[in-house]
């Protein structure tokens, strides 16, 4: 079915209106207003508005401007052939119905709507009520272009199904029966299961479980209420057999003990005795030892004293002989000290002889040279006085020096110098002649006198008053100046020294000279008598004296006072003399002493000598003594020789007895084992406790068991067991019985789910595929799109792209429209398929919320779909926008 | 003097019978043990025999309940005659068993005055005849209990002029309970070859839940109420024992059946042609009439298609109400015949259906778990596609 044109007339803003469409793609433009949306309904009305229809639905039709009624003429091409439509709508009985074919056939009326609805595939005409909603997948009106499109095909349902069914091959829709055994699988599933997939709670399965879990419980609880009475029984059974072993082996060890006991004194017995022996084998062995030893010492002792008595003669003469020498020598000592004493007193005398020949000789000496002393003495006072004198007229003299004279000499140049250098400077006035007088510096000048003037002069003569600048005048000042200086300092020179001229100064300098001269030379002889040593010489002196005579009084006794010689030489020879007596006197006393020395030193050593035999002599008879009182002791208490031999022997056979004893003894006492009869001791004894132990112990066991054994027979734990065994297996096998029950039933409901899904995914697939084609357009290669049919309706729009899924209604509007083109363009291209291949879809300004990109890639899918055979109407109030879909364009203007 | 006296063994009183959940009927098989200590008043009335032997295991339990024991002593205490028993391995005699509990002593006492338990090795001389018991004091005893009686006459002065009885409880050389639930191959172990046989008269043996002799003078009485399903054709429970014996004479042996309940075991094996009419067939045969006196062990095996699975499983719901108990062990496998599987996955007007039968018909097959669930299912399909 093609729309070929519409004419269009008194149809409200529209006059009279012609339309000429393409058969693929028109374009309708104009602004708001100018009637798009008006054609676009008429063309509808003529198809599916009753001619008769008045009321609101004529009024909403009619023209403001026209009193005619409104009219509608159609072409289009259907069912081979092209028609032509007209319809006036003007009520009941004044509407207009006609429609002809190309053949000539005419059909009017109620007869040209029933041919109308024919040839649009329709059964009949619409209703009132249908007719506004028929083909609104097709005719896409302001606003309704963002809706779900799958409402709009609800009227299209069965022709898309059936196109469906064929496109898809062998697809067939789940039939009545499909979905009532189906859904009561379903159903009886979700009883069973939650959505997690396990039972529900009062589901079989669910009471199942828990009757199996609560037998498992009833079971065990069973099971272990049994295994207590068992293990009671167990208990008491090995507690008797414990009780009886015990009780059988107390006996026996009892008897073990007994005998135990008895070796245990049998041994006691034998290691008594067997220490006794030991004690006597000691006491034999010892004595015999004891007596071989003293043997032994005595044949020592006996020996030692016969040596000893040997060796001790020898040394007792010797003794003798020292002691003879000893006396001798101590004689000759005596006679030689005597000597010696003799020798030194005379050497004392001859000593103080010498002592006093020379402090003699010394007062002598002592007394010149005080004498000598004295004389110089004198003569450094003459010296002194002399000098005493000089220095007293030097100090008279003005105290004139060489540098000091020079001074004054410079200091009366330099007054020459300064003199001379005015004088040169001075200025030389002369009065010649003159009548008046003529004054200098008011100082009459005479004539002739010729005045020197060193200052500025002034020079009156008669009335004539003239300056006069000697030297320039300048110069004058400073050498007057100079000359005053030098003047005063010349002058203060001469003062200081006390002089008034340099002839005078150079006068006492000669003289001052001269007296210094003489003060040095005098000086210098004072000085060489060395005054201030001799006078401490000669008191040094005079004290000497007095020592040496103190010494010669005490020297000279009184009663023989030697005569001293007065004279040098008889003094010199009297010391000689005093000195040759005392070197003798010296000299024999020291052979005196050294001869009494000797005597000493010999008698010391021999001393020594006899003093270490006396020693040795004596220690040795104290040994020998000694040796003797052992010997006699150890004979008198051990007998002699032959006594001692005989008792040896008896002790060495006594000893030999005791250790036959004593072995044997130590035999039996092994064999017995003491020791480990000991362990047996406690060996046995811990058995006995032992066992009593357990006595004990298997007793209380016991007595525990029979407790625990005891039945008041309110219950049977073995048959309980026995019966809750049973019912858990039963319990076990309802449970396998309803999981498997179950399992067949969530097994359907899972099959019915996936094979419904596959029916239905299969059937929507030519539609989904289709809608993905258009899809591409927009989103590009990647894009698909999923549809799903529910109880006959389509539904759940689904658009897959790179970035992810997205179901229609969570798109945002400009997308949704685009999605729902697609969707409608697919829907009507499998529509198309009953209308000789071709279904007009009218876009009445359905891109409002798209964006230009989108706006572009629009025109591609319109393009497809008009190249797919659908005749593309779109109409827009912004034309320019579809510029590239390449379609034929009618522009509308306003009114 | 011949004496007739009545040997049996194994009464199990107290028997719980877990494995059945109605509790009515469970009430029933116990109390059949019961009503069995009351039909041995009429055996002894007809036989005139003198003397109740009892060889063990007269409880089920080493712990009967008081009700339970009281019931026992009351039925024994009808009997009129002498009832001489021993312990077995269920109702040992030593700690933990009954016989030392004092409330049994008392109700022993109190209701059955002509019960005897014998629980000491030694012999027990009766004007009658002179019992040589082998009580069993532990469950498992490691040492043959009827030892002593090896030099029992060795070490006893024993008349001779009345009958020896052996009265032992344990399994014998090639006769053992090995295998039943509650016993273990090496204990309890009777060595009758080691008794001196030529100085004893009869053996009355128990423990073996069959009847059975097992020389001219030994016998197990078995149990006179069976208990369990048929174990072999030579195991032949049900039973008690009429003895008349004689010192020196061999013994002369009737078997009077006494079970009440019948227990049966069906073996069927299921194929795709034939239908259930076969196992009908059997279970009639076998059971026949009086299904609430009897139990029944049915394995199955084999094929069947759904509807015959359907009509299966109702019937064996049927059988199960109405037998005592229905011991059942299926290893049918459900398989869709032709016509069935077209059914389900050849419909062309139910797409959906027809899908999913195919894919359980893909995994029905095998032995695992999951196959087993998909068998299911698909009879649960096939179930619902019927409606």
């Amino acid at each position: 079915m093609r729309l070929l044109s519409l004419h269009v007339r008194n149809y409200r803003v529209h006059l009279d209106q012609t339309i000429e469409f393409d058969p693929a793609r028109t374009l309708i433009g104009g602004p708001n207003e100018s009637g798009k949306s008006t054609l676009a309904e008429a063309a509808h009305r003529a198809l599916f508005t009753n001619h008769r229809w008045g009321g609101k639905i004529l009024d909403s039709m009619r023209s403001r401007h026209s009193s005619e009624p409104p009219e509608v003429r159609l072409r289009f091409h259907a069912d081979g052939q092209d028609y032509d439509l007209t319809k006036v709508f003007a009520g009941t009985t004044k509407g207009r119905a006609e429609l002809r074919d190309d053949r000539q056939n005419q059909w009017t009326g109620n007869d040209a709507e029933e041919k109308l609805a024919q040839l649009l595939g329709n059964e009949g005409p619409a209703s009132k009520k249908e007719a506004e909603s028929q083909w609104a997948h097709l005719w896409i009106r302001q606003g309704d272009s963002a809706e779900d499109p799958s409402e709009a095909t609800t009227h299209q349902k069965d022709s898309l199904t059936a196109r469906l069914q064929q496109e898809g091959g062998a697809a067939v829709l789940q039939s009545d029966r499909d979905s009532r055994v189906a859904n009561a699988f379903l159903e009886k599933a979700d009883s069973l299961f939650n959505q997690n997939g396990k039972a529900k709670s009062q589901s079989p399965l669910a009471q199942a479980e828990r009757a199996h879990e609560e037998a498992r419980q009833r079971f065990e609880q069973a099971q272990a209420r049994a295994n207590q009475l068992q293990q009671a029984a167990a208990d008491h059974h090995s507690a008797r057999q414990r009780l009886a072993q015990a009780t059988a082996a107390l006996p026996e060890l009892e008897k073990q003990l007994t005998e135990n006991q008895k070796q245990l004194a049998q041994a006691a017995s034998l290691e008594e005795q067997d220490e006794n022996a030991r004690k006597a084998l000691e006491d034999s062995e010892l004595s015999h030892k004891v007596l071989k030893e003293t043997d032994l010492r005595i044949r020592a002792l006996d020996e030692e004293i016969a040596q000893q008595s040997k060796a001790i003669g020898p040394r007792e003469e010797a003794s003798q002989r020292l002691n003879e020498q000893l006396q001798k020598l101590e004689a000759d000592r005596q006679s030689a000290a005597t000597a010696a004493d003799e020798a030194s007193r005379k050497l004392r005398t001859a000593r103080t002889a010498l002592d006093i020949a020379q402090a003699h000789r010394q007062r002598i000496e002592c007394i010149a040279a005080q004498q000598k002393a004295t004389r110089r003495l004198e003569e450094a006072a003459t010296l002194d006085t002399q000098l005493q004198d000089l220095r007293k007229q030097l100090a008279q003299l003005p105290a004139i020096t060489t540098e000091r004279l020079e001074k004054l000499r410079q200091h009366s140049a330099r007054y020459d110098q300064a003199k001379a250098a005015l004088d040169a400077m001075a200025t030389g006035v002369e009065l010649l002649d003159g009548p008046g007088p003529a004054q200098l510096d008011g100082t009459p000048l005479e004539k002739g006198s010729p005045r020197i003037i060193s200052t500025i002069g002034t020079l009156e003569i008669a009335g004539t008053t003239v300056h006069i600048h000697p030297g320039g005048g300048k110069n004058l000042e400073q050498l007057q100046e100079a000359l005053k200086t030098t003047e005063q300092t010349l002058a203060e020179a001469f003062a200081t020294l006390g002089v008034p001229s340099i002839e005078e100064a150079t006068q006492h300098l000669i003289k001052r000279d001269k007296l210094e001269k003489e003060i040095e030379a005098l000086a210098t002889k004072h000085a060489s008598l060395e005054p201030t040593d001799t006078k401490h010489e000669s008191e040094r002196l005079a004290a000497r004296r007095v020592e040496i005579d103190a010494q010669l009084e005490r020297l000279q006794s009184p009663s023989e006072a030697t005569p001293l010689p007065d004279h040098e030489a008889d003094i010199a020879t009297f010391e000689a003399e005093a000195r040759k007596s005392m070197d003798a006197a010296s000299t024999a006393e020291q052979d005196a002493i050294g001869t009494r020395h000797g005597l000493e030193n010999r008698l010391k050593s021999l001393r020594s000598e006899q003093q270490e035999t006396d020693e040795r002599l004596k220690a040795e008879r104290r040994s020998l003594a000694e040796a003797e009182v052992k010997q006699k002791t150890l004979v008198e208490e051990h007998g002699s020789a032959p006594d001692r031999t005989a008792r040896l022997a008896e002790l060495q056979q006594k000893a030999t007895r005791a250790r036959e004893q004593f072995n044997e003894i130590h035999r039996q006492l092994k064999a017995l084992q003491p020791e480990q009869l000991k362990h047996d001791e406690a060996r046995l004894n811990r058995s006995i406790r032992q066992q009593t132990n357990v006595q004990a112990s298997a007793r209380e066991s016991l007595a525990a068991a029979r407790a625990t054994l005891q039945s008041d027979g309110s219950s049977d734990p073995h048959s309980d067991l026995a019966e809750a065994r049973q019912q858990l297996e039963a319990a076990a096998e309802d449970e396998r019985a309803a999981a498997r029950r179950a399992q067949a039933t969530q097994r359907l409901a899972a099959l019915f789910r996936e094979e419904r899904q596959r029916l239905a995914d299969r059937f929507t697939a030519p539609l989904s595929a289709k809608v993905g084609d258009y899809l591409k357009c927009l989103f590009g290669s990647e894009a698909v799109a999923g549809l799903k049919l529910e109880d006959g309706k389509f539904g759940e729009l689904e658009i897959g792209r790179p970035n992810g899924q997205f179901d229609f209604t969570t798109l945002s509007g400009g997308t949704r429209e685009q999605v729902a083109a697609a969707m409608r363009l697919a829907v009507a291209e499998l529509l198309a398929a009953d209308h000789d291949g071709c279904l007009p879809i009218v876009f009445d300004d359905s891109f409002t919320h798209s964006d230009p990109d989108r706006v572009l890639k629009l025109q591609r899918m319109l393009d497809l779909a008009a190249s797919r055979g659908l005749q593309v109407i779109v109409l827009t109030c912004t034309p320019a926008d579809y510029s590239s879909l390449g379609a034929s364009e009618i522009q509308l203007t306003q009114g | 003097m011949p004496l007739t006296f009545l040997h049996t063994a194994d009464w199990q009183i107290g028997k719980p019978f877990g494995s059945i959940t109605d509790p009515e009927k469970k009430v029933r098989l116990q109390q059949h043990r019961l009503q069995t200590i009351e039909k041995l008043r009429s055996a002894i009335d007809t036989h005139q025999a003198q003397l109740v032997l009892v060889a063990g295991d007269l409880f089920d339990s080493p712990s009967p309940t008081r009700s339970t024991v009281s019931s026992m002593f009351s039925a024994i205490g009808k009997l009129e005659v002498p009832v001489i028993a021993i312990p077995g391995n269920h109702d040992f005699g030593g700690p933990g068993g009954p016989w030392i509990q004092e409330f049994v002593q008392q109700e022993a006492a109190a209701l059955a005055p002509n019960f005897h338990i014998l629980t000491k090795s030694e012999p027990l001389i009766l004007d009658q005849a002179v019992i040589l018991p082998a009580p069993l004091m532990e469950r498992m005893e490691t040492e043959d209990p009827t030892r002593w009686i090896r030099t029992a006459f060795d070490d006893h002065q024993l008349p001779d002029d009345r009958p020896r009885i052996v009265l032992a409880h344990g399994s014998t050389q090639g006769f053992s309970s090995s295998g039943d639930e509650d016993s273990a191959a090496v204990s309890n172990v009777l060595s009758l070859e080691h008794l001196p046989i030529d100085e004893l008269d009869y053996l009355a043996l128990g423990d073996w839940h069959g009847t059975k002799q097992i020389s001219n003078k030994a016998w197990y009485a078995g149990t006179p109420e069976i208990d369990r399903f048929p174990k072999g054709d030579d195991n032949d429970p049900g039973h008690v024992l009429v003895v008349t014996t004689e010192r020196n004479t061999d013994p002369t042996v009737t078997t009077l059946p006494t079970s009440t309940a019948r227990w049966h075991h069906i073996r069927y094996h299921c194929d795709l042609e034939s239908d259930l009419a076969g196992l009908r067939g059997e279970f009639e045969e076998v059971v026949g009439t009086g299904a609430d006196e009897a139990l029944l062990r049915l394995e199955l095996s084999g094929q069947l298609s759904l509807e015959q699975s359907l009509e299966l499983q109702n019937l064996l719901e049927t059988w199960d109400a109405r037998l005592l108990r229905l011991k059942l062990s299926n290893h049918v496998t459900e398989s869709p015949s032709d016509e069935e599987l077209e059914k389900l996955t050849a419909r062309a007007e139910d797409p959906l259906i027809s899908r999913v039968a195919t894919r359980l018909m893909e995994e029905a097959d095998g032995d695992s778990e999951e196959a087993a669930a998909a068998r299911l299912a698909l009879r649960e399909l096939y179930q619902a596609t019927l409606a």
